[in-house]
């Protein structure tokens, strides 16, 4: 059954079409003008609906046990109201979703973004085995959205309080709601400042709405899935639904700093073979200029004088006027500044590096 | 691999391991370098580094390659590729790739 996004009313409201998602969730996909939502992400003020995004609470007196056993990153450093930015593998060390862990007191709350929820499911029970831990899905009662653009924090501040504004990233505090509680978490995948927000579902709508009213010089709109695909793209941030189902293993991807090898978890065995066996294959950055992103579908070939890479990522970058994008390339060619042909039409790309664009909010100073 | 492209990847590659072998060694930083990514960021997530390990991070450049970074340019400082490509082009002769790249 396809599960709806708890904020349909209020994107189909603003013209926004849906679609379902690998996990059968139904997200907002675009509104008639993606160009608008672009910029109120890279200029303004945006929000998402993260409904397709799996909150667990993880409790019990094994609760980290748990979470480091299941986790690849060290659980074990992640301090109170701080935030683990990791991943979680299987057996085979291929990556099965992107993990936030946030610790909450004795407890912790897992946001599992993409990939496969199933076989998260699997793993759950496999890590759990013989622990004394309790995990509640919080999907059903409460709310995730996310508020992202170079100036989120002043309408931040004026619904939650200045406090917002001290949060560093990757940290989160909780929030008064009348009498329920929320938590503010500073996070965000689009390059420029931005935070989650995990409220009660009874409350979600209400804080929504004061967000979008709040007092604040600058515009505030709402986007959807295309152009939060474009804005990881355009700073790098690991998006399983494009780049994560043609590639499995983490090295290749990057993302080794989210993989502590020193401790027991699952997959270790595999990831720590996969590095001594020795990495054969990189992803890294291309660009060209000018719109060629219909020339340059994920799956084409790369080549040099025979095929060298594959491009599993791109999509036409507004900021900077050129197509960008992904590919995995023989480890011996992924290097940048080197000039290959893509795809059937051979389209000339350069190798560059990543993040493609410089954010906004990079030079905006929170007050 | 035909030489023309052999002879790009070399002075690259050199950099690139250089500057990861530094950052090991000077910053402590628990991978080695057969795992790290060249588009590893450096601060906030990726390297984990800080503000602090900036200022090292400026002066291992300068004593390892004898190339300055200016305090106003934060470009060169996103990911190990940024800094090497920062390296070589500052470098006398080596061919600047082209301002839109």
């Amino acid at each position: 059954m396809t599960k709806e996004p708890f904020f349909k009313d209020l994107f189909s409201s603003f013209g926004f079409t849906f679609r379902a998602d690998l996990n059968g969730c139904l997200t907002p996909e675009k509104s008639g003008d993606t160009a608008n939502e672009y910029r109120m992400v890279r200029e303004e003020v945006a929000i998402a609906d993260l409904s397709h995004v799996a909150v667990f609470r993880i409790m019990g007196r094994d609760a980290f046990n748990f979470c480091d056993f299941l986790i690849c990153g060290n659980v074990g450093m992640l301090r109170e109201e701080n935030i683990l930015h990791s991943i979680i593998v299987d057996t085979n060390g291929a990556i099965v979703t992107e993990a936030y862990l946030a610790a909450d007191g004795e407890e912790y709350i897992l946001f599992a973004e993409g990939g496969d929820y199933a076989r998260l499911a699997s793993l759950m029970e496999q890590a759990r085995d013989g622990l004394d831990v309790k995990i509640a899905s919080l999907v059903e009662d409460w709310a995730l959205f996310s508020v992202d653009g170079p100036y989120c924090w002043i309408r931040m501040s004026n619904v939650f309080s200045s406090e917002v504004l001290g949060l560093r990233y990757l940290s989160f505090m909780e929030t008064e709601i009348g009498r329920d509680k929320g938590y503010v978490l500073r996070a965000g995948k689009t390059g420029e400042y931005g935070y989650w927000v995990l409220v009660p579902k009874a409350t979600a709508n209400d804080i929504l709405d004061n967000l979008m009213t709040a007092d604040s010089e600058h515009q505030i709109a709402l986007y959807g899935i295309d152009i939060s695909k474009l804005a990881k793209l355009e700073n790098r941030f690991l998006n399983l639904e494009t780049e994560g189902t043609h590639v499995k293993s983490p090295y290749e991807l990057g993302l080794f700093w989210m993989i502590d090898r020193t401790k027991d978890m699952i997959g270790g065995s595999a990831l720590n073979n996969m590095v001594k066996s020795g990495i054969n294959n990189w992803v890294i950055g291309f660009r060209t200029p000018g719109n060629v992103a219909d020339a340059i579908r994920i799956g084409d070939p790369i080549q040099y004088e025979d095929v060298i890479g594959m491009i599993v990522n791109s999509g036409f970058s507004p900021a900077i006027d050129e197509t960008i994008g992904l590919a995995l390339f023989k480890k011996e060619y992924a290097h940048i500044g080197l000039d290959y042909v893509a795809g059937s039409d051979r389209v000339p790309i350069r190798t560059a590096c990543s993040p493609f664009i410089m954010n906004k909010s990079l030079s905006v100073r929170m007050e | 691999m035909d030489q023309s492209l052999n002879e790009q990847i070399i002075p690259r590659q050199e950099v690139v391991l250089h500057i990861i072998n530094s950052l090991i060694d000077y910053l402590n930083i628990p991978f080695t370098p057969d795992e790290i990514h060249p588009d590893a960021v450096l601060f906030g997530s990726g390297l984990g580094l800080d503000s602090i390990d900036a200022l090292e991070v400026v002066m291992i450049i300068e004593r390892e390659f004898g190339v300055s970074i200016e305090e106003s340019d934060i470009q060169p400082l996103r990911t190990i590729n940024t800094l090497a490509e920062h390296v070589l082009t500052s470098r006398t002769g080596f061919p600047a790739l082209s301002k839109a790249h």
